[in-house]
Order: structure tokens, then sequence, then C-alpha cells
């Protein structure tokens, strides 16, 4: 369940705009960050239910954005980026060794819940590709060396990498 | 779009066209074909598919044929330019890259448009030759229908269908780019009851049914234009038949009555027809057990009976029941048998429409309603394309919609107001509503009803405050509801079965007359929930009513009709069902003929008045209920088989025609009627009945009924025959109806209202597979006071007690119901909640007690 202050958080965006389906995306960042970095059915129905909208529609809008999860997320979210400047820049080959390096598939999450892997559109940092963004963090023109770096500085607690 | 017309050029063709359509709409006039998977014809083009591409001269690149508007004097070229040949035929390519190819195991193969439009408009051939892209195959969205992600051309027809005619926003696209699926809400079926649309409209096999799965290749079906039998609106339908067996049904267009569409129930239940459990020899109690027999040993043995009854207690010791379910001429020839061969007017149906309702005049006329009022009628599960049309002009027009209903109906969501009232309470509501008009409408409505002052000082009383204790309809409920209908410019009352069983027939039409007086053009139509409610009244299947209700009582017609049969009509007036229940149980009927009805099921009353007739035949397709009872029981044929007309809730007649042979020995009704009577008069007036064929009944139905003359089977045809709207006589005089006071019983402290769903437990619908797993288990919905008063809570197993037995249910507690009246749903229970009726049904009233 929503708690009061989210629900009211969405009432409040819904007012924001002439019709309500405009406020959809940010009800949903609202929830999401409510239900632990996941937006399962029933925190759609919720979303639905508060903005008058087909909870069909809610789901489907959810579905097609890569920052809305439909499974439950690990602690950390990797997200790499696989579009076509990255791409030429071997984030195919980063992806690999990611997946290989947390022993998990592309969508899966560790056993030990701390990182979930994806696979995204564009940043819209094709300068610096491949790029990969983990929490809100980006992590630019990457190398296998600087992921392991990352990855240890954020296991081992000493939090963000530049 | 304008009056104005345009003229285009289109592959050097001059097309002229209305201003404001579209190229593709210019070019299908003049006969130029444009693939399309995208556009329907009866949907909002979206421009989704990219197959329409044509040039335009003076525009930049292709444009889509089905998004761009025509103007005067544009040069299109559709064959003729290489660029747009090219691009639909690359787009085609396109399209199958990833289309899995399994026409050989696909239903939609032979009647696809991707298939169709891949040989005429594709390159015929793939370069693609990596691996196709893989999506869900065999994914059920229901219990009805499967899809198929993977040949999904991401068309979007099933989303708009459901949103733009059905409403039900159950369908849209999941995923993004190449990995764009059709999908529901995660983990919830698809609910609709207008899903089947979805497979006709889709352009290539990626909705199927789950009905009609592998049962036939679409070549091999023969196709029969019918009708459909399971409610009042009557779509017109194919009945696709191979082996002789009935494998599926699909709409076909009629604008004046289902457009292109049929509802659920139309499509996926006509398992019935084919049912093993179907009758097949006629039966004859022998030794106390029903055997089989032949027709001539059932038919000589029906005949001796009736002629001994005849000699020894004279023709009114018989009577008969026909059905508002059997065909026209069916029910005619009940009533000419029992009228002229047997000499009396006991004959009847059960659900006779009340006296003076009058047939709704026009379906399509619904949409353009700006104020719909629902009274005791609930269209969504009594009728449902009634209520495709009402969402037409709440969609497309926004109309309103106000539901006077004990419960809440699906209707409801369009926002009412919701009258809820407690059967009984019409009168109440209805004067609530002329009051509240008055009131708020000032002169303008006063104005229309010439004796408004004397009216004044009866409906004192009946202020909405005043009111709302009568009937249980709140107060504020009545002043919107009276707001609403002092602005309609054309109002129209949509009236239910249910709406005249409390206060009597005669109190709540006048009680409407009052209210429609008062308002601009108000228009009432009577909602018929069976297939032939209009026919068998109009065929004369009631004890006061000849054919096209001609008063029995009138001599000058009796005569006309005596000599016309040839036989002198009885002058002595019939019993109505009402009447022939005490008749049976006092002994005084000893012979009876039921055809296609089953009154034993729907009340324990008649179940236990039935025992009593010494010589009951029922004729039917199943060993109903009232079979069991029966000395003889007669096979008869399905819709699907026999010829004849049935005449829908607008009055219009409509031919259902043969598509299969009847199982068995089993026999068009018309048929078994004729054989009998045959046997029965003496040889010289056989001539008399000497029908050979359904259309020679329906050539003398056309001579008796004055409005039907010059009538044929040819002149019905596929679409139907309307009669003109009946003329009724505007009232100019408000009339003084009464309410009644709430009644009361201590013993009995609730209301039973019963309802029909859309899917139940019914004599046919128990037989279709599939569609019964969609039939909820037997429930009560009670108010959240009731839940107090009794101690009960959602959920709890309780006894639903009337003076006449009890039934268990499990409780549903909502406030979607009128406090001190508990819901529950007819044929779904069993025993059947009929149990609890007593007949003549006015309203029943029962209590609840916990189950322990
Ligand atoms: S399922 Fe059929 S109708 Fe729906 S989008 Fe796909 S191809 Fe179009
Ligand atoms: S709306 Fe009525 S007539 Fe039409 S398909 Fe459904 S049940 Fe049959
Ligand atoms: S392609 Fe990866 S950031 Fe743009
Ligand atoms: S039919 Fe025109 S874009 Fe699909």
């Amino acid at each position: 369940m929503l708690s009061e202050k989210a629900r009211q958080e969405i009432r409040t965006l819904c007012q924001q705009y002439p019709s309500h389906q405009s406020g959809l995306l940010a009800a949903l960042y609202v929830a999401q960050q409510e239900y632990g970095g996941w937006l399962p059915p029933e925190a759609l129905d919720e979303v639905a239910t508060l903005m008058g909208l087909p909870a069909t529609y809610v789901a489907s809008a959810a579905s097609f954005y890569t920052m809305f999860h439909r499974k439950p997320v690990g602690h950390h979210r990797i997200e790499v980026c696989t579009n076509i400047s990255c791409s030429l820049l071997g984030a195919d080959h980063l992806l690999a060794y990611l997946s290989r390096k947390l022993g998990i598939q592309v969508g899966e999450t560790t056993p030990d819940g701390q990182f979930t892997l994806l696979e995204v559109e564009c940043l819209g940092s094709c300068g610096t590709a491949p790029v990969i963004k983990i929490d809100d963090q980006y992590y630019e023109n990457l190398t296998e060396e600087k992921v392991d770096h990352i990855l240890d500085r954020i296991t081992t607690g000493k939090g963000r990498a530049s | 779009m304008s009056d104005q017309t345009v003229c285009v050029i289109i592959d050097g063709q001059e097309v002229r066209c209305p201003a404001g359509c579209t190229v593709y709409e210019a070019a299908t006039t003049a006969g130029i074909h444009i693939p399309t998977f995208c556009h329907h014809p009866k949907l909002v083009p979206v421009g989704a598919c990219r197959q329409c591409l044509v040039e335009v001269e003076g525009m930049r690149g292709l444009q889509t044929a089905c998004t761009t508007p025509v103007r005067d004097n544009m040069v299109v070229k559709v064959h003729t330019s290489p660029a747009a040949v090219k691009a639909r035929k690359a787009n085609i390519e396109f399209l199958l890259t990833n289309h899995p190819l399994d026409c050989p195991v696909c239903d939609k193969g032979g009647e696809c448009p991707l298939q169709n439009q891949a040989m005429q408009d594709g390159p015929g051939q793939s370069r693609y030759v990596e691996e196709k892209r893989h999506k869900n195959k065999r994914y059920p969205l229901s219990e009805l229908i499967v899809l198929d992600q993977e040949r999904c051309v991401l068309c979007w027809r099933c989303i708009r269908f459901l949103d733009e005619w059905a409403d039900d926003h159950e369908l849209d696209l999941f995923g993004r780019g190449a990995d764009t699926r059709i999908d529901t809400f995660p983990g919830r079926p698809l609910r609709s009851k207008w899903q089947g649309n979805t497979i006709d409209i889709c352009p290539v096999g990626a909705l199927t049914s789950r009905i009609f799965r592998f049962e036939a290749r679409v070549w091999e079906l023969t196709n029969t234009a019918s009708v459909c039998p399971l409610c009042g609106v009557g779509c017109n339908i194919v009945l696709g038949v191979k082996n002789q067996k009935v494998r599926r049904i699909t709409p076909r267009e009629n604008m004046e009555v289902n457009d292109t569409w049929i509802c659920d129930k139309g499509r996926f239940a006509h398992g019935f027809v084919d049912h093993p459990d179907r009758l097949k020899t006629p039966l004859i109690r022998r030794n106390g057990k029903l055997e089989p027999a032949t027709w001539e040993e059932a038919l000589d043995l029906i005949a001796a009976r009736l002629n001994a009854i005849l000699q020894e207690d004279g023709p009114q010791a018989m009577a008969a029941l026909g059905s508002n379910q059997v065909t026209n001429e069916a029910n005619y020839l009940l009533q000419r048998f029992m009228r002229v061969v047997l000499g009396t007017n006991n004959v009847d149906h059960i659900g006779r429409i009340p006296t003076g309702a009058t047939p709704l005049t026009s379906l399509p006329g619904l949409e353009h309603r700006d104020v719909i009022v629902l009274l005791g009628c609930d269209p969504s599960t009594e009728a449902p394309l009634v209520e495709l049309w009402i969402k037409k002009a709440v969609l497309r027009h926004g109309a309103r919609v106000l539901v006077a209903n004990p419960h809440q109906i699906e209707l409801c969501r369009y926002g009412g107001p919701w009258l809820g009232y407690r059967p009984g309470g019409e009168v109440a509501l209805l004067n609530g509503l002329v009051r509240a008009v008055l009131d708020v409408g000032a002169k303008d409505q006063a104005a229309r009803a010439a004796n408004i002052e004397e009216s004044r000082s009866w409906l004192k009383a009946y202020t909405p405050e005043r009111v709302e204790p009568l009937c249980g309809t709140p107060a504020a409920a009545l002043r919107q509801a009276a707001e609403v209908l002092v602005q309609a410019r054309r109002p129209l009352f949509l009236v239910g079965p249910a709406w005249t069983k409390g206060s009597g027939e005669q109190r709540a039409f006048d009680a409407l007359a009052n209210l429609t007086l008062l308002l601009n053009d108000a228009e009432t139509g009577f909602v018929a929930g069976d297939a032939n409610a209009w026919g068998a009244l109009q065929m004369g299947v009631a004890p006061h009513w000849y054919p096209g209700q001609q008063p029995c009582q009138d001599p000058e017609i009796r005569n006309r009709l005596s000599s016309f049969w040839g036989t002198k009509l009885s002058p002595v007036p019939g019993l109505d069902w009402d009447g022939m229940l005490p008749a049976c149980a006092q002994g005084k009927l000893k012979g009876m003929w039921i055809i296609g009805s089953d009154p034993a099921h729907r009340s324990q009353t008649a179940g236990e008045a039935l025992k009593r007739i010494p010589f009951l035949v029922v004729q039917d397709l199943f060993m109903t209920e009232t079979a069991t009872l029966a000395q003889v029981v007669l096979p008869t044929a399905s819709f699907a088989e026999t010829e004849g007309t049935l005449t829908n809730l607008t009055g219009r007649l409509q031919m259902i025609r043969p598509a299969k042979r009847p199982p068995g020995q089993a026999r068009p009704d018309w048929w078994i009627i004729t054989e009998l009577a045959r046997r029965m008069v003496e040889s010289k007036r056989q001539k008399s009945w000497d029908f050979a064929s359904a259309a020679s009944v329906f050539q003398e139905i056309a001579k008796v009924i004055p409005g039907y003359r010059g009538l044929s089977y040819t002149t019905l045809g596929e679409a139907g025959w309307q009669p003109a709207p009946a003329q009724v006589k505007a009232r100019r005089h408000l009339v003084r109806v009464e309410a009644d006071p709430p009644s009361a019983d201590p013993n009995y402290p609730l209301e039973l209202v019963t309802g029909r769903l859309l899917y139940d437990r019914g004599t046919l619908l128990r037989r279709a597979s599939r569609i019964q797993n969609l039939v909820p288990s037997p429930y009560v919905i009670i108010h959240p006071d009731t839940a107090n008063q009794f101690g009960i809570a959602h959920g709890d197993p309780v006894w639903l007690i009337s003076s006449q037995g009890q039934l268990p249910f499990t409780v549903l507690v909502s406030d979607e119901i009128v406090a001190g009246t508990v819901f529950v749903p007819w044929n779904v229970s069993d025993p059947p909640v009929g149990m609890l009726v007593s007949e003549p049904e006015g309203l029943t009233r029962v209590r609840l007690a916990k189950q322990e």
C-alpha cells in the first residue's frame, strides 16, 4: 500500500496537468520509490485508481521505460547502455563481462540481492561511450578494469568512484 | 465530414468524394485497392503500420492513405507510383521477416489479410535468413481467446476496438521497440464481454478463438446467415458448420441491429446445439419411466389422449404454453392448434411483455439520445448489444445514463446518478422524479401538462425527502436526476421486465407516462431480454389476444378469424399462466402442452402445480426439469436446424435458417404441431393443416396479422424487416398514481431482487463449455446495514430463506445495493433461486441466517 504521503504527492501531480495522464510517469516514480525500487501489479493498480486511469494503460506505460522495474531489483541497479555509440565502443563486451563477473544474466539479480544487471537504451552520454549508470550515477569511458574498480568500491562500501 | 464534395485524381481516375474523407476512403469508393493493416473502417485511423503508403503530388515523401485527408484536385498515385509500390512491397517484407509463417496451423489461414496482401502486394519471397524474433506463442488472454504474440503485427486494432466501442481498456502495448507485445494487465485475463470481436478484426492470426481452435479450416465451413437466439437484440450472425456441427459463430453486418459486432455469449455459447444431452427421440412414459418411442407412437398417443380429454372434460381442460424463445411459426401454430383444433383460448407464455409496453423504435437511434434512463433494466446482461449502442452515445456524444435499479449495474460507471430503489417502490420513485422535475424545471415543464394545477395537490406528498423512505432512493440522487432530465433534449427511457413486477403494469407505465409528458421529446422503449418476446405476443400466444394483438373479445375479429380458419372460435376467455397454475392445482386442467419453456425450474409453485396434470407434453431441446414431469417428451430442432422468424426488441422480423440437420429424430416445432393437428382433425379439414414448410406457415401469418400483409421470406431477405414505429398517443394529462406504502414482514424483512448474469447455468449455457468457467459460484449481495443487522460478514456462508424454502449462498457485502434488498443472480445456483419464489411472481421476501 502506498503511504498517505505518496498518495498525496500523486494527487498533487494530477492537479499540475490539464489531463491526469500527463502526470503518470512522475506518479509511477513516486510509487516505485515506495515499493522498494520496483512496481508490483498492486502498485500499478493503486496508481491507476488514484489517477482515474485504466490499470492496463498504467501497466503499459510502465513497461515502456527502462527506468521502471516490473520485477524486484537489487540494492544497486547497473544499467548498461547498448545503443549505437556504446555498442561501437564495446558495450556488448562490457555487458558480457559484467554478466560473467556477477554470475547473472541481463535482467537478473545477484543472489545476495546486491546487483541487478540491466540493458538500457542511449543514456545521452554518447561522447563518453561506453557508459553505464549505477543507481543515479554515470560512469563513463569504461574499460573492464574501470568496471572492476567501480564495483569494488561499491561492494566495499567506499561508495561512489569517479 | 461536411456535405461538400471534392474531386481527386487517383491513378488517373477522377473520384468524387466528400470533403474531409481520407485518401484511403476515396480510393475505396472508386474500387482502387490499397493494402492496410491498422486501418479499419469502424475505428479511428492511427497510421501505425505504414502499409497504405501512396504518393501525393506536391507532398514530400510517401503518405499514409488511411490518415491523409483529401483536398480538392489532389493527385494521388497508388499503383502508378513505382516508389509507393516498392515501399508497400518492402513493408510487407519487413512484416514477414519476423512473422512465424505458421499458416498451415493458423486458424486465420484462408481469411487472413496478411496472407492475402502478402500474395497481392508483397515481394513473394523473403531475403531474411537470420533467426526470427521469439515471443509468447500460445498465450491465453482469457477463457475465450488465445494470443500468438509472434504473429501480431502491432496494428492496435484490438486495443482500439476495446477502447472506442467497448470502453474496456484491457489490452495495450507492452515493452518497446522490437520487443513490443500486446498484453493485458499482469496476471489479469480479458474480461470484456466484447472481446470476441477482436478476433474478427485482427488482420493476422494473432488473436484466435479458443472454442474454434483447430476445429476446421475456414474454407471447409458451410456458412449460413442467421440470427442469434440468445437475447432480444437478434444480432445478425453467420453459422459456420463442418460435418453437421456448428464450429463457430461470427457477426454479419446489419446497421439497424448490431453494426458488425456481437457479444461473446452469442459468439461462443453455441456448444449446446451439438451437445450429447440433446433429446434425440420422442419419449413416452411407460410404467413410470420415460422411454424412447417413434414419432408415430408419440403423436398417436397424444392425439388419442387429447381427444379423450376433449370428450370427457371439454376444451377448457387443456392449456398450452408457447415461448418467447421459439420461432414465430411455432408460436403461431401452437395458438392456432389450441384455438382451432381444441377450441380453447388457454394459451400463454411465461415472461410475457407487460401490457402497455412499446418496443424500442431503433437500435442505432440510441446513439443520438442525450439522456438514457434505465428503469429496472440492465442491458449489459439482458441485451448486450443495447449496451454497445449506449456506450456509443456516451463515448461519442457525451450522453448521460441514469440508472434506476435496486443494485448498481455496469452502466453505472458513467456517473449515473444511480437511483437505487426497493422493488415495489417504482411508483414512488417516478412520482418523486415528476415532483423534482416540476420543482427544478419550473414553468417549461409544468406547461406541458394540461391539468398541472389539480395535479400539484396529490404530488405534494412526493417531495424527494418524502419519497426516500417509500422507495429507498436518496433525495439528493432524485434531485440530481431531475436536473439532468430537465436539460435533456431527447431522453429515452428503457424499461426492463423487472420494472413492472413490483407495482403492476398499469401503474408503472402510468407513472412513467407522467414523467415523460413533462420532458422534451421523450421516448419509452421496452428492452425484451428474450429472442422472441415480441414475436410470442404478436403471434397470439396469449389468452386474450389473437395474432397481431387483436382482442379475442371483439366479436367482429372473432368472426373474421373463425371464417379464415374454418372453425367456430370459442368466446370463452382463456386462462393466462397465472390462472393456469391454480387450475392445475385444483385438478381442472387435464392436459397441457409446453413448448420451449421450463416453468418447473423457475418456481417451486409451478413445479408442484404441473405435477398435478394428468397428461403433460413437453417439447424442448433438453431433458428440462419440466420435461421430467411429462408423459410425453418431444425432441425439437434448435435455432441452427430450423427455418423461421424471430421478432427482436425493435419489432424487427428476422430469419433464422437451417445450417445443419437436427440430431437423431428431433424435428422442427412447426412440423410437430402440424403432424399432431392432422391426426386430430377430420379428414375433410386436413387441407387447413397442409403446411409443408416454415415458409408456408409464415405465408399464413402474413395474411392474418394486418401489419404483415405482403411479407414473405423473400421480402425479409438477409437483413430482415422493420415495422413502422407504433404510434403512441401523446398524453396531455397527468394521471394520479399513488405509491404503495413499503411492504413489511417481520419474519422476512428483506426484498429479494433477482437478475440475469451474462453467463449463467441455464439450460443452454450450462452446455457451453468454457463459458461455464466464467460463471461465478452462487452468491447473494447484501448491504452493509443488512450485514450488521444479521451479524453476517463478507464471505460468510448463509441460508437465504423465503416462505417457500431455503438455499445456501456466499455473502458479498457491498454498498452497491439498496438497503433492505438482497440480490441473487438467476440460473447460477443449483437448485435454482426460483425455489424461493412463489408464483404468480410478484415480490419475494426473504431473511438470512448464518450457516452453522
Ligand atoms: S493482436 Fe492482432 S489486432 Fe491486436 S495489434 Fe496484434 S495484429 Fe493487431
Ligand atoms: S447481444 Fe444478444 S443477440 Fe447479440 S450476440 Fe449477444 S446474445 Fe446474441
Ligand atoms: S549510445 Fe550509449 S549513451 Fe548514447
Ligand atoms: S493502414 Fe495506413 S498506416 Fe496502417
